[in-house]
C-alpha cells in the first residue's frame, strides 16, 4: 500500500491518482513523451520550457499608450494593433456575413484550427485581455486552455495559440 | 438493388476473409436467429434470411469455400490502415505480493488521409422527442439545428426523422439532404403534445435504419433528443441498443434542459458507440450538430469492438474513451468503441488490477485479443486486427515514472472519476464524504483554470451539505462539464 501525501489515504501500489482527493501519485518523464505521438498540451509544454526571446528593445514605441503587437510564432511576422481598443481575431471566408478585424488566412488559420470567429483582444489602459469566441478549437495562453467568453489577462510575452496556431503578444 | 462484390459472402455473414469455420458458424447462426422469418416477418428480412443461407452453404463447404476466395483479388487482403499504439503507466512492473495497479493508454489511428470519394453516404436518424414539455422554444431550436445540419450535410448523405411521444410517427423517410425544401417543409409539421416514451422512438428508428444499413452500404446514426425521462421501458431501450452495434448502427443522445435522465442515456449510448451531450442552450444544440455532423463524414471504421483477454489473474477495472468522441465505455466483453475517424485519433484510458505476481511470471499479456470493425469503404468490410498489450515483470520495485500522456489523460479523468464517485456516495447516503470529495474536485479546477466549473462544483457541495441530494442541473453540468475537459482541442479538416 501507498499513502497519499495530501489526504493519507491508502492507495493500492501503481496508483496515479488518489482517488480519494485526486491528488497527483507520481512524477511525470518527460523524455518518454519522444516515442509518441505528440499531443497538444505536450507541445506547449515543450514550448514553454525554451522561452521566446524578446523582440529587440528599438522597436520600443515613444509613445505613452500602450502598444500591442502580434508576433505570429511559426512564421515570425509581426501585426500590429493600433488604435483599437478591441479587436477580433478569425479568418475570412467568403460569404460569411460577420468578418474578423484581423484575418489570420495568410498564417495557414484554416490548417492550424483557427474558426471564423475565433477570439477577441480587448486593449485598456489598465489591462490588456483575451477572451475566446466559442471557437470550435479553443484558445490557449500558455499552454493553459481558457474558458470561452471569459476575459483572460494577457502580460508581455505571453504566447496564445488559436487551435494549433501559436502567436507571441509584445506589449510596448 | 444489392451490391454482389466478390467477397459478398463474407460481409453478409459479417466475418473477415480469414475467419476460421468455427467463426463462420457463429456467424450464420447469429444471423439465422436476427433474420429468422419467425422473429422478423418484414420482406427485407426474408430477403436477408435467404441470402444468409446461401452464404454460409458456400463458405462451410472447405472445397467451395477454396473456390469462392480464389475469386477474391489479393489486394482485398491488405488490412486497414490502422496503427495500434499503447503506452503503459509502468515499463517494468515490479514482482509485488500484494494487488497492484497499472494503467494503459490504447490509440488508435487512421495512417492514410481521408479520401472522400470512397465514404459511403451518411444516413442520420434524428428521433425527436416532441412530448408536451417540448413545447415553444425547445422545439423550434431542435428545428433551426436540424434546418441547419441539412445545410452541412452533402447532398448524398441522407436524413430522416422520426417524432415520438406516448407513440412515434415517421415524419420523413430517408431522403438525400439534396432535397432541402422537401426536408424543411417535414420538419415543420412537428406538433408538440403527449407523455416520452424512448422505447417507441428508438425501435421505429432502427427498423427504418438496420436494412437500408446493410444492403446499401450507409452508415447509420441514430440522434435522440429528448428533454424528459423515459417511463418503464428503460431497461428495454439499452437492451435493444445492444443488438444495433453489428449492423453499424450508433446511438448518440442530446438532452435538453435538466429533467432527462442521464444515467439512462449514458448507458443507451455507450453500449450502441456513441455519446451523450447535454445541452444547456441553443447554441449548444447548434454546436453539437455541427460537430457531430462532420464526424459522421469522417467515419473510417465503425462499430469497433475490442475482444479480449487478460492474463495471469489481471482484471480490467475502469475503461474510457478520452478521444476520438469522449465516453464512459462499459465494462464488458467486448467493449464497443464507436467510429473511428480519419483524422482524429482515437484513446482509450485502462485501469487493470492485478493479483500478487509469483516468481515464475517473467511478463504478463494485460490485454491480448482482436479488435473487431466494419471498415464500409473496403470491399471486404469485415476485419480482424490482433493486438496485444504486454509488458515484463521483474524484482526491482524502484520509483514509478509515467509517460506523460497517459499521465495527463489521467488526471484530467480523474477529476470526472471523482464527480462519479461523489454520485455513488450520494446514492448509498454518505453525504458529507461526497461533499468533501467535491471540495477536492473545485480544488483541483481551480488549479486548472477552470473557474466557472469550480464555482458551480462549490455550490453544489453547499447544497448538498443542506439538502442531501444532488440538483438536477448542477449535477449534470459538473458531470458533462469534467467529462468535457477530457476533449483535446485537435483541429480536423473537412
Amino acid at each position: 500500500m501507498i499513502t497519499c501525501p495530501n489526504c493519507h489515504h491508502q492507495e493500492l501500489p501503481g496508483a496515479l491518482f488518489c482517488s480519494e482527493c485526486g491528488a497527483q501519485l507520481v512524477v511525470v518523464d518527460r523524455s518518454a513523451t519522444q516515442t509518441l505521438d505528440m499531443i497538444q498540451s505536450d507541445y506547449f509544454e515543450r514550448k514553454r520550457s525554451k522561452p521566446l526571446p524578446p523582440l529587440p528593445e528599438e522597436n520600443a514605441a515613444p509613445v505613452a499608450a500602450l502598444s500591442i503587437a502580434l508576433r505570429v510564432i511559426d512564421s515570425d511576422e509581426v501585426i500590429h494593433l493600433s488604435g483599437r481598443s478591441e479587436v477580433t481575431l478569425g479568418r475570412v471566408v467568403e460569404g460569411q456575413p460577420i468578418l474578423p478585424d484581423i484575418d489570420l488566412t495568410p498564417y495557414e488559420a484554416y490548417a492550424h484550427g483557427v474558426s471564423r470567429l475565433h477570439a477577441a483582444i480587448k486593449i485598456t489602459p489598465q489591462r490588456i485581455s483575451i477572451m475566446d469566441l466559442g471557437s470550435s478549437n479553443g484558445t490557449r495562453v500558455n499552454g493553459q486552455k481558457i474558458v470561452p467568453h471569459v476575459d483572460y489577462p494577457l502580460k508581455n510575452h505571453d504566447v496564445i495559440a488559436l487551435g494549433k496556431l501559436k502567436i507571441q503578444v509584445i506589449i510596448q | 438493388m444489392m451490391a454482389t462484390g466478390v467477397a459478398e459472402y463474407y460481409n453478409i455473414l459479417k466475418i473477415p476473409l480469414d475467419a476460421t469455420a468455427e467463426e463462420i458458424r457463429a456467424a450464420y447462426f447469429s444471423a439465422t436467429r436476427a433474420y429468422h422469418p419467425d422473429v422478423n416477418p418484414s420482406p427485407e428480412a426474408r430477403q436477408m434470411f435467404i441470402r444468409v443461407q446461401e452464404a454460409y452453404e458456400v463458405l462451410s463447404n472447405p472445397q467451395r469455400r477454396a473456390t469462392y476466395d480464389a475469386g477474391i483479388p489479393p489486394d482485398y487482403r491488405q488490412p486497414p490502415p490502422i496503427a495500434i499504439e499503447w503506452v503503459l503507466s509502468r515499463q517494468v512492473l515490479p514482482r509485488l505480493r500484494e494487488p497492484q495497479l497499472v494503467y494503459a493508454l490504447l490509440n488508435l489511428r487512421v495512417t492514410t488521409p481521408a479520401d472522400p470519394s470512397k465514404a459511403p453516404p451518411a444516413h442520420i436518424c434524428l428521433v425527436v422527442d416532441r412530448s408536451t414539455s417540448m413545447r415553444g422554444e425547445r422545439i423550434e431550436m431542435v428545428k433551426r439545428s436540424i434546418a441547419h445540419l441539412v445545410q452541412n450535410l452533402r447532398p448524398n448523405d441522407l436524413i430522416s426523422l422520426i417524432a415520438f411521444s406516448d407513440r412515434a410517427e415517421v415524419i420523413l423517410h430517408a431522403t438525400p439532404a439534396q432535397h432541402q425544401i422537401d426536408i424543411l417543409h417535414h420538419i415543420n409539421q412537428i406538433q408538440v403534445g403527449g407523455g416520452t416514451e424512448i422505447l417507441h422512438g428508438l425501435e421505429t428508428a432502427i427498423n427504418l435504419s438496420r436494412y437500408a444499413n446493410h444492403a446499401n452500404n450507409i452508415f447509420t446514426q441514430v440522434w435522440l433528443i429528448t428533454d424528459g425521462h423515459t417511463y418503464g421501458d428503460e431497461q428495454a431501450c439499452v437492451e435493444l441498443a445492444a443488438t444495433v452495434r453489428r449492423d453499424g448502427i450508433v446511438i448518440n443522445a442530446f438532452g435538453i434542459g435538466e429533467d432527462w435522465n442521464d444515467d439512462f442515456l449514458d448507458a443507451l449510448t455507450s453500449i450502441a458507440g456513441g455519446n451523450t451531450h447535454y445541452v444547456r442552450s441553443p447554441e449548444d444544440l447548434l454546436a453539437y450538430f455541427e460537430r457531430k455532423g462532420r464526424s459522421a463524414r469522417q467515419v473510417f471504421a465503425r462499430g469497433l469492438e475490442l475482444h479480449f483477454i487478460s492474463e495471469g489473474g489481471g482484471n480490467l477495472r475502469y475503461a474510457f474513451k478520452v478521444a476520438g468522441d469522449v465516453a464512459p465505455l462499459p465494462l464488458e466483453i467486448p467493449i464497443p468503441m464507436g467510429d473511428l475517424y480519419y483524422d482524429e485519433k482515437m484513446s482509450i484510458a485502462l485501469e487493470f488490477l492485478l493479483p500478487p505476481l509469483s516468481p515464475e511470471i517473467t511478463s504478463l499479456n494485460l490485454m491480448w485479443g482482436k479488435l473487431m470493425m466494419e471498415v464500409p469503404a473496403f470491399e471486404a468490410r469485415y476485419w480482424r486486427l490482433p493486438f496485444t498489450i504486454s509488458c515484463e515483470v521483474g524484482e526491482e520495485v524502484g520509483s514509478m515514472i509515467v509517460p506523460e500522456t497517459l499521465l495527463q489523460a489521467l488526471s484530467r479523468l480523474t477529476l470526472y472519476r471523482m464527480q462519479e464517485k461523489a454520485r455513488q456516495e450520494i446514492a448509498t447516503g454518505e453525504v458529507s464524504r461526497a461533499a468533501r470529495r467535491l471540495q477536492y474536485l473545485a480544488t483541483h479546477l481551480l488549479a486548472k483554470g477552470e473557474r466557472s466549473l469550480a464555482r458551480t462544483v462549490l455550490l453544489e457541495a453547499e447544497h448538498l451539505q443542506r439538502t442531501h441530494q444532488l440538483s438536477g442541473e448542477r449535477g449534470k453540468q459538473i458531470k458533462y462539464g469534467t467529462r468535457s475537459l477530457l476533449m483535446l482541442p485537435e483541429p480536423r479538416k473537412d
